[in-house]
């Protein structure tokens, strides 16, 4: 891993917070905030794949729309190749949305049902004014070839094809700009196995060749393991562990990421399981526990854990952990 | 195992459309004997939700059309009028839906709704309503049910829902308990709790359990025998350690190489079904999965497989058959 430690960092993340005001107050005053984000520090290298994992609710995609910001952050920065894009104008923000594209989860509700595939995939060319729209049409006909799908699809509607090969056309239209990082937010998760299968290759064969930089988003932890580099475990909107994926998986140190990774159904009926058994749900982000926000479902959780909150601490290099504890938590 | 409790003998079910005519399910047979864990597992599409549906009858017919027949004990339910279904359904058995969001009513209490299945399948006082109902909550793991059933869906969290749903359908002590995709709306941790439950209680109540789902880590951990679904057909059935060890179907070793494993560091590429699943109208002829098989040879996409028997396992694919062999060593 220490090898990509050394390319350059691609996006710093600092202190970025996205509060939901909640109206609860007289008179519609602001009274309560639901913090889907608060305080997440993350550094992303040139050509990692950052995981984010959690439950839902904790945050993953309020984070990914934050840094794209497609929703606007509350506080804190997101410095992409030097600039800061929280503090860009409209107009220059869209210059930089051209290095930086999302797939979102569901195929069927992102692409427009009313336009055929090639204008689908034109349209990002036209745009950012690359190139007129003859030639939009010739890069579009490439682009289906590098996802895999046929050239009469340029002709068809997104309806015409099914889930996996929307998802395709979708990961054709983030690519045609030849973005430097693509946030995939559960790209995968609306497919079946065997199709899933297809995408992540895809996207790992597209990764090598193109040479991106992926924020991958899913709450399934088989595939973020196939996939990632590094993995950052959110918890009702923090981060409470992040390391690279081979340590994070061989040795998780928050409690929550070691429930989380025992929780995980294992395809072979003979394997061993020690569960650990986590009570309760996940608590409201609207009236979230004190000290620990993990302090009410923790099987080690002591007196103190309900009083002080605990501070992300680097506990080896580059693996980081929010649990004062930790050295005992693996027991 | 024992007798079987429930027999599936060549059920189709199929819809007319104004797409054309579409065999949902076709030709599926299978068993479920006393206390057994019974997994359905396919991809979207391959009729799961459809043979369920049928078993307990809540399939519109029409637009459906069932045939086939489904034994319960002696009794065949397709034969049954709706009403003497509705003394079947809840007391001999039961289904829980993958939505526990939307399967609840949400203008009813929780307890309201849990007493209503006592009123209707075994009246009782008020009172011993209430007890049955405090009994079950705390059964399947509810804290302070009492306070519980004063509550509506929305005061509860997804797993909750899903536990209560679980209650209500084993409130009269089915013999058989149909969970369609039980768990795929809730979170992994989630997700552990509620399928520790289903082991739970099938243990305590030998409840039989047929479990549908696309996930084959929770049919590894739950089910004893499975049943593989493609294109509405059941390609193969088998022992859980049977077919996850030495899977015969050529789609269910696809299926089972496509998952990444628990300990992938993502090394290598996923080994992958080239194509897509064939549209339920426009099956290919023969074999449905002749397409996207590697093996595939001529007879395949000729003919449609009948039910090979290998090992005491069953399996639908020519590869089984006698005639193969010939044609792999001209």
């Amino acid at each position: 891993m220490s090898k990509l430690e050394n390319r350059p960092v691609l996006m710093d993340i600092r202190g970025v917070k996205k509060w939901f005001p909640v109206k609860r107050g007289p008179l519609g005053s602001t009274k309560n905030y639901v913090k889907a984000v608060d305080d997440i520090n993350l550094t992303i290298h040139q050509g990692d794949t950052l995981g984010l994992v959690g439950e839902s609710g904790c945050g993953k995609s309020t984070l990914a729309r934050t840094i794209l910001r497609l929703i606007e952050p509350t506080a804190g920065e997101v410095i992409f190749q030097g600039e800061d894009l929280v503090k860009l104008s409209p107009a220059q923000l869209r210059n930089v949305r051209r290095d930086v594209q999302i797939i979102f989860q569901d195929p069927y509700a992102s692409l427009n049902p009313r336009i055929k595939v090639k204008d689908i995939l034109a349209e990002p060319f036209l745009i950012h004014k690359i190139c007129g729209r003859q030639e939009a049409l010739e890069r579009a006909a490439k682009l289906v070839n590098m996802v895999g799908l046929n050239q009469d699809s340029l002709g068809k509607y997104p309806h015409e094809f099914s889930g996996g090969q929307r998802q395709r056309i979708c990961i054709a239209r983030a690519l045609a700009v030849e973005p430097k990082l693509v946030v995939c937010d559960e790209c995968v998760s609306a497919l079946d196995v065997s199709i899933q299968a297809q995408i992540i290759n895809l996207l790992m064969e597209l990764q090598r060749k193109l040479d991106l930089t992926l924020v991958f988003i899913s709450h399934d932890l088989r595939v973020v393991r196939h996939i990632s580099s590094h993995v950052a475990v959110l918890y009702l909107g923090k981060i409470v562990e992040y390391a690279p994926k081979g340590e994070l998986f061989a040795s998780p140190q928050h409690p929550y990421t070691q429930a989380l990774l025992s929780a995980m159904p294992i395809a072979d009926p003979d394997a061993q399981r020690s569960r650990i058994h986590l009570e309760g749900d996940l608590p409201s982000p609207i009236n979230q526990p004190s000290g620990c926000s993990f302090h009410t479902r923790c099987p080690m959780a002591r007196e103190g854990c309900s009083v002080d909150a605990p501070a992300l601490v680097e506990i080896t290099p580059g693996h980081f952990c929010r649990c004062p504890y930790t050295g005992q938590a693996a027991d | 195992m024992s007798t079987p409790i429930l027999t599936v003998e060549n059920l189709t079910v199929t819809f007319t459309t104004k797409y054309g005519r579409a065999a949902a399910v076709n030709n599926v047979s299978f068993d479920l004997a006393k206390g057994e864990k019974l997994g359905l597992v396919g991809e979207s599409g391959s009729g799961k939700s459809v043979t369920s549906k049928s078993i307990i009858r809540l399939l519109q017919s029409p637009p459906a059309q069932i045939q086939g027949s489904i034994k319960l004990g002696d009794v065949d339910l397709l034969s049954l009028t709706e009403k003497q279904m509705q003394g079947y359904r809840g007391n001999h058995i039961s289904m829980i839906f993958q939505e526990p969001m939307v399967s609840l009513n949400p203008l009813y209490s929780i307890g309201n709704q849990l007493s209503e299945i006592i009123r209707l399948h075994s009246p009782c006082p008020k009172s011993e309503q209430e007890k049955r109902v405090v009994d079950m909550l705390r059964t399947v793991g509810i804290p302070s049910p009492e306070t519980r059933l004063r509550q509506y869906p929305f005061e509860l969290s997804g797993g909750m829902r899903q536990r209560v749903m679980i209650a209500m359908a084993l409130l009269c002590q089915p013999e058989v308990l149909i969970a369609d995709e039980p768990t795929t709306a809730l979170d992994v941790t989630i997700q552990a709790q509620i399928l520790d439950l289903l082991r739970q209680l099938n243990r305590d109540f030998g409840t039989s359990i047929i479990l549908i789902t696309h996930d084959l880590g929770v049919i590894a951990e739950m089910a004893d025998k499975v049943a593989v679904m493609y294109a509405g057909s059941i390609v193969e059935t088998a022992q859980v350690r049977d077919l996850f060890h030495n899977p015969l179907h050529p789609y269910t070793r696809g299926l089972l190489t496509s998952l990444p494993s628990a300990q992938d560091d993502g090394g290598k590429e996923l080994v992958t079904i080239e194509g897509n699943v064939p549209s339920i109208y426009q099956l290919p002829p023969g074999c449905a999965f002749h397409n996207r098989c590697k093996h595939a040879q001529s007879i395949c996409s000729r003919e449609v497989p009948p039910t090979f028997q290998k090992d005491g396992r069953c399996v639908k694919c020519w590869m089984y058959s006698d005639q193969w062999e010939e044609e792999v060593q001209p």
